[in-house]
Formats: C-alpha cells, structure tokens, sequence
C-alpha cells in the first residue's frame, strides 16, 4: 500500500472479524444487555397532559416527557 | 453434541432453536439469524459435515450430532481458512451480516466440488441471500476459494 489515495485499491480493515465471526452486530450483544422500547403516541396531533408510567419492574427504566 | 469440536451440554429448553442455542447459550455469535425462517441462509453451519439452517432445527435435534459454525473456521491467531481468505481477496463481503452463511455452505460445497463449474457455483449459493454486493463477487470469491483449497 502506497500514501497515495486516488487510484489505489484500498484493503478493507473490517475484512478479517467478519469473515472469523467475530462483528459486533446489535444482536450480538448477548444476555444482560439493556433493552428499549419507545412507546410512540397514537394521535399525530395532540397534547400531553399526564403521561403515566407502569409500575416499576427492576431493573427497568421508564422515561417520559417529565423526566 | 460437539461444536467446533468441543462437547457442549443439551440446551435446557426442548423449544430452543439450534441458531438460538449457538447464539445465546454458546455465546457464539458468528452463526447470524436473518429471516428466522429458512428463506436467507445467514444462520447456515455444519451438522454432521452437511449444510443446514440452524434456525429451522431444535437445539434437542442436534443431540450427538457435530457441528461446525464460522468460529471453526480457523482459530482466532492462526491464518484463515482458504473459502475465508477467498472472500476476503474478492471483495466477496460488504457488511458481512450474510457472509457466515455463504462462508459454511462453500466449505461443504467445495468438499463435494472441488472444481466446480460458475454453473454450480451458482446453483450452490442460491439459497443464501446477500443484500450488499451482489453475487458477482461472491461467484469470484467462491471461484477463488476452490483454487486455494486444491493448493492447500
């Protein structure tokens, strides 16, 4: 490989984990990993008055507008 | 059941999918689930030397069977298989999500041909699916992978 760019085949670094099974995709982040749910509004124009959380179910999270 | 050559217990759940097993309870996450539903081949890996979707087996169906899947391949500092290194010269990955699949099913065609024809290049990956690079590359790179295996 020379330092100059334009014309030069350039090797792909990612190459050689993917092809030994070794990325790192979304799914791969294995157990224990934290998960997110998004609870979108089913109104396309509205106001929030009171958003309500469910009960807290460790080692949940729940996030709304007010947090 | 033996995986890479190493014995593993029976998955506790009789419901397991094998892709499931080889994911979450062996931790090996090379072996990738596209369509859960036998139609992309991503979750394809060796049992008993053949190819077969790991996603349309049960964990419990494997039961003293072998199985190969892509960390087999080579161990992790050693050089690569030639059907990788293949790959790897022509350009035959982008994302490399399909690329196990294509990788397990060349190695169990190349056994079987070791000289193929494009003919049945073609006719041995067309139940893997790749969204990437098209299948131009990955004829080439299969192509290649018969000529570094017959020199291997």
């Amino acid at each position: 490989m020379t330092t100059r760019l334009f014309g030069e085949r350039v090797q792909r670094l990612e190459d050689e984990r993917l092809l030994r099974g070794q990325g790192r995709y979304t799914d791969d982040l294995g157990n224990g990993a934290l998960e997110c749910a998004f609870v979108r509004s089913p109104f396309a124009h509205a106001r929030i008055h009171s958003p309500s959380t469910p009960p807290p179910t460790c080692p949940s999270a729940t996030w709304t507008s007010r947090s | 059941m033996i995986v890479n050559g190493i014995e593993r217990p029976e998955a506790s759940d009789p419901r397991r999918l094998l892709s499931d097993y080889l994911r979450h309870d062996l931790g090996l996450t090379g072996t990738h689930v596209g369509c859960e539903h036998g139609v992309c081949g991503c979750c394809t890996i060796l049992f008993d030397g053949r190819p077969v979707r790991s996603c349309l087996l049960l964990a419990v169906q494997a039961r003293g069977h072998e199985l190969a899947t892509v960390e087999g391949l080579a161990q992790p500092e050693a050089p690569m298989h030639p059907v990788q290194q293949a790959f790897k010269e022509c350009h035959g990955l982008q994302c490399g999500f399909c690329t196990p699949g294509f990788l397990m099913a060349t190695v169990a065609f190349l056994r079987e041909f070791p000289d193929p024809s494009d003919a049945e290049i073609a006719d041995a990956i067309a139940g893997n699916l790749c969204r990437c690079t098209g299948y131009a590359n990955i004829r080439r790179s299969v192509r290649r992978a018969a000529e570094l295996s017959r020199q291997a």
